[in-house]
């Protein structure tokens, strides 16, 4: 691990209004991420693991404190500069897939290579290590109706890691998938940190998902209650 | 970069491919009803415009509401020539004659061949030209009207209402609606025929270099005031104005329908487009997650919408351009010129970008976090 962290968080802050309520999801949170590390969060719902995932990946700023991701201040980025941070330091897997219907599994991980700045051939390669990491090189001609859930998942990973970015942020990625099927993502996902040294942070409710991260974060009305749920148990058994 | 998008933006078109041929088969069908109604509005003023290019005034009888009905005495022909300002004048004797079973109008015109043609810059070859002037039996057709009867060259022709026999000696060639769908004949072959001798319709004259056609017409009519028959002298256009006069209210008209046309489309590809847009939030969503920018994403929108419409304008320019070919040789005027095929394709791209703009404006704007409805 590297000694500058990838992530680094300092009283972060967000509020919502729902009507005439205000929802402050995050509340003076502070955190480091070191790269390479497989990070579970978890909490209840409405916690701030979403949000916080959302702003460390650029798709929404802080309201207060800082968040530096790969040594990028998000809440200073400007529109377009979001939208090149998302496509070249992060990699999205969400709970739906969220596959393009239309395009095959390659020409799905193909699409946001099209984004950088890459020779044809380089994105096929790109496509083909992806697809070949994920286990699904023999299915990159296949529409994802053609895909059962885990391995439309696995392409949506694969389409997250295409692009080597620093980052891979997955929302509740084992949500919509049996308990087998969900225990191979994480297996997935795992792979890419220890293998690939990519830094990935996944929000799960499953405990059992969680236990084969490297740390897990506990959520609590916005704040990290504390960093391993395990050491915690461990505090209260005594 | 959008070229880089071009294979995505292709599959997007044909995701529900009921709505984009729904969409295509609209824009396809408004813009067939536009090119032909501009075809139509062309073909009816198309007399108007084509005279309208020459300086030719006609001198006819001043008291005949029904131009067809005016009768000059020949020698007018030589008063109005010997004037100044006048470079030629040429007396013409019109008929109206009915042909065949379907009742097919024709103008028959006898003219002096060799006056009229100095005066008319006639084009023809030589070898049909002096079959005319020398056999006073012969005529000549315009190839509208040859086309449209059937006729061929060496076709004796009947004309029971004129009371005329005449025999085809060659066709004119293309050069202007009044000589490519009447009938020429030898002046004094009508005449007699019309028991009209020494008599003329109209006198045709070509304004000297220099003098303006509307002082020659006021002069003409000033010298001829005095003389037994009363004279009115116009352009020829305005001549061809009063022809057409009538027309001229449904020519607005159709212009109006060709505009309401273009809204309707407008609305309906919008709202396909737009439907489009919010079946994809989601995915929208989606895309922003993965480094679209607004404006690409808005690009995208309008490109699809612009490429739904232009596949449908190319689609209806066709079916317009074959109906306009097949009723083209019979309609004088009737035809789809590059012009109308560029504002066809230029309303099809208003069409796409306006009926595109608001879900475009729309899915640029979706804030990723909402369009993916991730609930914390």
């Amino acid at each position: 691990m590297s000694e500058t962290p990838i992530v680094e968080a300092r009283d972060l802050v967000k509020t919502y209004h729902k009507g005439a309520t205000e929802i402050r999801p995050l509340d003076g949170l502070d955190l480091e991420v070191q790269q390479g590390e497989f990070l579970a969060l978890m909490g209840p719902s409405g916690s701030g693991k979403s949000t916080l995932l959302h702003i460390v990946g650029g798709l929404d700023k802080p309201d207060s404190g800082s968040c530096l991701v790969a040594g990028l201040d998000i809440g200073s980025l400007g529109e377009k500069e979001l939208c090149e941070f998302r496509a070249s330091k992060v990699g999205f897997v969400f709970q739906t897939f969220n596959l393009i219907p239309i395009l095959t599994a390659a020409e799905n991980i193909d699409l946001p290579l099209r984004l950088l700045p890459l020779s044809s051939s380089r994105r096929q390669e790109q496509v083909a290590l992806a697809l070949d990491i994920v286990g699904l090189a023999d299915r990159g001609d296949h529409l994802p109706s053609q895909l059962s859930g885990g391995e439309e998942q696995r392409v949506a990973i694969a389409r997250a890691f295409a692009t080597d970015p620093d980052l891979i942020i997955a929302d509740e990625p084992t949500g919509d998938l049996d308990d087998q099927t969900g225990d191979e993502i994480v297996a997935v996902l795992s792979l890419l940190a220890s293998d690939h040294g990519k830094t990935v942070l996944i929000v799960t409710h499953d405990a059992s998902k969680a236990e084969r991260a490297d740390r897990i974060l506990y959520f609590d009305r916005g704040r990290l209650t504390t960093a391993d749920p395990r050491a915690r148990a461990r505090v209260e058994a005594s | 970069m959008i070229l880089r998008m071009f294979p995505f933006l292709w599959k997007n078109l044909w995701r529900n491919k009921r709505r984009s041929i729904l969409t295509i088969f609209g824009v396809a069908v408004a813009i067939f009803v536009i090119t032909a109604l501009g075809a139509a509005i062309a073909g009816m003023t198309f007399p108007v415009r084509e005279v309208g290019a020459t300086s030719l005034l006609k001198v006819r009888e001043k008291s005949r509401a029904n131009v067809l009905a005016s009768r000059l005495p020949q020698a007018y022909e030589n008063r109005v020539a010997e004037l100044p300002g006048v470079a030629g004048a040429t007396g013409v004797l019109s008929g109206l004659a009915v042909l065949g079973d379907e009742g097919v109008h024709i103008f028959v015109r006898g003219v002096d061949p060799d006056r009229f043609r100095e005066v008319r810059n006639l084009q023809i070859d030589s070898e049909a030209w002096a079959a005319f002037v020398d056999d006073r039996k012969a005529a000549l057709a315009g190839h509208r009207l040859m086309r449209r009867m059937g006729w061929s060259v060496g076709d004796e022709i009947e004309i029971s209402m004129l009371g005329l026999r005449v025999q085809i000696v060659g066709a004119i060639p293309e050069q202007g609606i009044d000589l490519e769908s009447h009938l020429l004949v030898q002046r004094e072959n009508l005449q007699i025929a019309r028991e009209a001798e020494y008599q003329l319709s109209y006198v045709l004259v070509e304004p000297a270099a220099g003098k303006p056609p509307a002082e020659l017409a006021a002069e003409i009519d000033d010298y001829m005031a005095a003389s037994p028959v009363a004279t009115t002298t116009a352009t020829s256009a305005a001549f061809a104005e009063a022809v057409v006069e009538d027309f001229m209210g449904f020519v607005d008209y159709l212009k109006i329908m060709k505009w309401i046309a273009v809204l309707i489309t407008v609305l309906g590809a919008a709202n396909a487009i737009a439907m489009s847009v919010r079946d994809r939030t989601q995915e929208i969503g989606a895309l922003k997650a993965l480094g679209f920018t607004p404006n690409l994403i808005s690009s995208l929108v309008l490109l699809e919408s612009t490429g739904l419409a232009l596949i449908g304008a190319i689609l209806g320019i066709a079916l317009a351009g074959w109906a306009i070919g097949s009723s083209a040789g019979e309609l004088a005027g009737l035809e789809l010129t590059g012009w109308d095929v560029a504002l066809s394709l230029a309303i099809a791209v208003f069409v796409g970008l306006a009926g595109g703009a608001a879900p475009a404006a729309a899915a640029a704007r979706l804030h990723p976090v909402d369009a993916l409805r991730i609930i914390d």
